[in-house]
């Protein structure tokens, strides 16, 4: 058992070393600007790991190399793990704003739009870590009740707003898995791409065209096409080689 | 009121119309330099007159033969709704002698008023006479010969003239070591006047103030003008279609004018800019209380007298970290005055960039005033500010001139070179810090009601832990050495079987002990028991006293270790 523990540990670490150097390695071949060898050497790397810091720089290979699709599939990898970090929001920012496709969502009511915007800068460690600082704030009050340090009306108050913040965690936290576990979203790779009202490749039945970079939701997954829907409600079909799946 | 404003305009009007409509007399001559055989025009005009006027013309019968006259005229005009009479008594006299001859002053009586008239002095010579009379000449003057540099000299150019004339051209004077401003009087308009009795026509041709910019003997050039005069015909023409007059053109110049320009009677100070004259400063904010990067506009008045437009008033000292934008200027002159008066306004914008109480220092211009003949200061009061603070972040470094970073370029931003510490996809679990909070808050939450049970069942099961702890507390009080050991045997005894047997009495006695422990411990124990209670009761006062008193303490732990090992 012992022997089989250390073994493990051995193991571990000549693996932890191993990604370590293929990370710096990544990272030379950037600096020496051999932009192919780099994504290789990222790429190697994403199949077991991940961090944000290897998407980011796995992203900014791929926008030296040329491919706008491939670097904005790679920052939103990087955003859904940290997505308050300012170089990836920046160079995310940055490759959005050069994708051809302007998709204009439809408005929301304000309160889903700041919702949404909340939603979107915080993981879901950071829910699970607020939801723990409240419950510790609920307790405290409550201590500080039951020993008559506060009286009950202003108990009651805190305990209103403290509950409130935290079902909105709650059901935030909730949202979070569905999207995680619901929504399939996929980048466009290709410089541009026919979408078909039917997973069909015919010459008739192109709808409309999507263009490299383009981030679209995947609704329906059948042998080599996804069924695809944009932000704005457009739907129909691309063929799988096309699109990068996030 | 309306009574209090109409009243002074009516004895205005009144006042303006007795003016107007008042009795003037004059004299005047067609010319004043003739030659002994010329004739002399004399003509008195009595303006306003409702009667011819009566001249008594004896004191001029001595110098001059009365040739012809007086030949009446009357002229009625109508200016601007006004009517003006005037009625003229005209002689023509010729001289009885050669030399300077006075027409001395002559009564005229106007409807038994009388007025006196001017005298006027007439030469009366050989040669040409009448014909070396100016009929046409341009006057230069200026209001003072000397000057400082930067005071204002007026120059006022006027035409005079004895003919019919139309103004063709008029060439400005441009003067070296001038700053020229133009009073204006750029339009001909000619009105009537007198030179030693002569009738002229005048027009102020041009009117300007010059300021010196350097000192020494400097001259103010001559205007010239072309005119087109109309020249009489000696001959009558025989056309009767012939209405038209004949004109010549004219050049003529004034004389230049010599102004001594001297030096300043002391040494300017430092901050002397050029200012001569009479000066004023007035300074004024919109607000003096703003927040932080709200706009203040900061504007100053300089009024007065003088060379405006060639100084500047003294720098302005704005508080550090207060943002100064340049300033606008204009100036606005007082048309109505021949002076150069008018008055120059600076606006500033000023936006504070901390908050904090300030102060605009006072704005001073040095300048020379050439009456009193000496540099004086003019100063405005120093405004307090007081700005409040935002709730937006301060700019500390605002005392420097910024500009916005423009970008040259956009690009990406650089890999992280830092090895982070990588994890293995859906490895990532939550931190044991993180499930501390959970741990400890539950803690906090169940805290109160586990203290309070705690302390619900310490209360209550007091009692058993009394008992079970009587034993240890009755040896240790039995093992220590005591004065009466009696007294203390008996005491801890009783004690014991009071926790023991949760007793509430504390007056326990030999027989009380006997019944409570019948049926619980065995029968010799009993009696064990009950003989050293009796002991320790009255046994004390017994002959065997001082043999069991060594004894008791020790034979009273035995039995009482017997005892709980039953009891327990």
């Amino acid at each position: 058992m012992k022997l089989l523990t250390i073994n493990l540990v051995f193991v571990s670490l000549v693996t932890s070393q191993l990604a370590d150097s293929l990370f710096q390695l990544g990272n030379y071949y950037y600096q020496n600007e051999q932009y192919e060898m780099s994504v290789n050497s990222f790429e190697q790397l994403e199949k077991d790991y991940t961090h944000e810091y290897l998407y980011l720089n796995l992203g900014n290979a791929f926008y030296r190399m040329g491919e706008l699709g491939n670097a904005v599939w790679a920052y939103e990898k990087a955003y859904s793990i940290a997505p308050r970090d300012q170089d990836i929001v920046y160079n995310l920012n940055f490759v959005r704003s050069q994708v051809r496709d302007r998709i204009i969502p439809p408005d929301n009511f304000f309160i889903f739009s700041l919702y949404k915007a909340a939603l979107d800068k915080t993981t879901t460690l950071d829910i699970i870590i607020l939801c723990g600082l409240l419950f510790i704030v609920i307790s405290i009050i409550y201590l500080m009740k039951s020993y008559f340090f506060i009286s009950e009306k202003i108990n009651s108050i805190f305990n209103t707003f403290l509950i409130g913040c935290l079902m909105l965690l709650g059901w935030m936290s909730l949202d979070k898995y569905w999207s995680f576990s619901d929504t399939n979203e996929a980048i466009v790779i290709s410089t541009s791409v026919d979408v078909r009202s039917a997973p069909i490749e015919r010459g008739e039945n192109v709808v409309f065209r999507i263009h490299e970079g383009t981030k679209v939701q995947i609704t329906t997954i059948e042998s080599s096409w996804y069924e695809i829907i944009l932000l704005d409600g457009k739907k129909g079909w691309v063929s799988t080689q096309n699109m990068r799946k996030l | 009121m309306v009574k209090k404003v109409i009243k002074p305009i009516i004895i205005f009007i009144l006042f303006v119309n007795l003016v107007l409509s008042q009795t003037m007399v004059s004299a005047s001559v067609d010319a004043n330099r003739i030659s002994r055989n010329e004739t002399i025009g004399l003509k008195i005009v009595a303006t306003n007159a409702d009667g011819t006027p009566s001249v008594d013309i004896s004191p001029i019968l001595k110098d001059f033969k009365i040739i012809s006259g007086p030949a009446q005229q009357t002229n009625i005009q109508w200016v601007n709704g006004a009517m003006t009479s005037s009625r003229s008594l005209t002689w023509t006299l010729l001289a009885k002698n050669e030399g300077k001859i006075n027409i001395p002053s002559l009564n005229v009586t106007v409807q038994k008023n009388v007025f006196r008239t001017n005298p006027i002095g007439v030469i009366v010579e050989k040669g040409a006479g009448r014909s070396q009379m100016a009929n046409l000449f341009i006057e230069a003057k200026a209001d003072k010969e000397q000057a400082y540099p930067g005071e204002q000299i007026t120059v006022t150019y006027r035409l005079f003239s004895r003919l019919s004339l139309s103004v063709e051209e008029v060439d400005y004077p441009k003067s070296v070591g001038f700053w020229t401003e133009d009073l204006g009087a750029r339009t001909v308009r000619f009105l009537d006047t007198q030179i030693n009795g002569v009738d002229y026509k005048v027009a102020t041709l041009y009117k300007s103030a010059m300021f010196p910019t350097q000192t020494g003997n400097l001259v103010i050039a001559p205007m010239t003008a072309i005119c087109n005069v109309e020249k009489s015909s000696r001959k009558r023409s025989n056309d009767p279609f012939n209405f038209f007059r004949e004109t010549q053109r004219q050049f003529i110049q004034s004389d230049s004018i010599n102004i001594k320009v001297i030096k300043y009677p002391n040494s300017p100070p430092t901050d002397f800019s050029g200012a001569v004259g009479k000066f004023e400063i007035i300074s004024w904010v919109d607000t003096p209380n703003v927040k932080i990067n709200e706009a203040i506009t900061f504007k100053v008045k300089l009024k007065g007298i003088g060379n405006f437009n060639q100084f500047n008033i003294n720098s302005i000292e704005f508080p550090q970290n207060m943002e100064v934008f340049p300033p606008t200027s204009s100036f606005k002159r007082n048309e109505f005055r021949d002076d150069l008066t008018g008055e120059q306004n600076y606006e500033y914008i000023l936006i504070p960039r901390i908050s904090g109480k300030f102060i605009l220092k006072p704005i001073t211009l040095t300048y020379f005033d050439p009456t009193l003949q000496k540099f004086l200061i003019a100063r405005s009061k120093p405004l307090p500010l007081m700005i409040n603070p935002d709730n937006k972040k301060e700019i500390a470094s605002a005392k420097f001139n910024r500009e916005d970073v423009s970008l040259l370029g956009d690009d990406i931003r650089h890999i992280k070179t830092l090895t982070p510490s990588l994890y293995n996809k859906g490895a990532k679990s939550i931190p044991i810090w993180v499930w501390g909070t959970y741990i400890f808050a539950t803690t906090l939450f169940i805290f109160p009601a586990v203290l309070s049970k705690f302390k619900v069942n310490r209360i209550s099961t007091s009692n058993y832990r009394q008992a079970r702890g009587a034993l240890k507390i009755a040896i240790n009080q039995l093992s220590k050495p005591a004065t009466d050991p009696f007294a203390l045997t008996t005491l801890v005894l009783y004690k014991y079987f009071q926790s023991k047997l949760f007793l509430s009495s504390e007056n326990l006695d030999p027989l009380m002990i006997e019944s409570m422990l019948e049926g619980k411990i065995t029968i010799s124990l009993l009696e064990e028991v009950v003989s050293l209670a009796k002991i320790c009761d009255a046994g004390r006062f017994g002959p065997e006293a001082n043999t069991q008193i060594k004894t008791l303490q020790n034979q009273a732990i035995h039995i009482l270790k017997k005892i709980d090992k039953v009891l327990s």
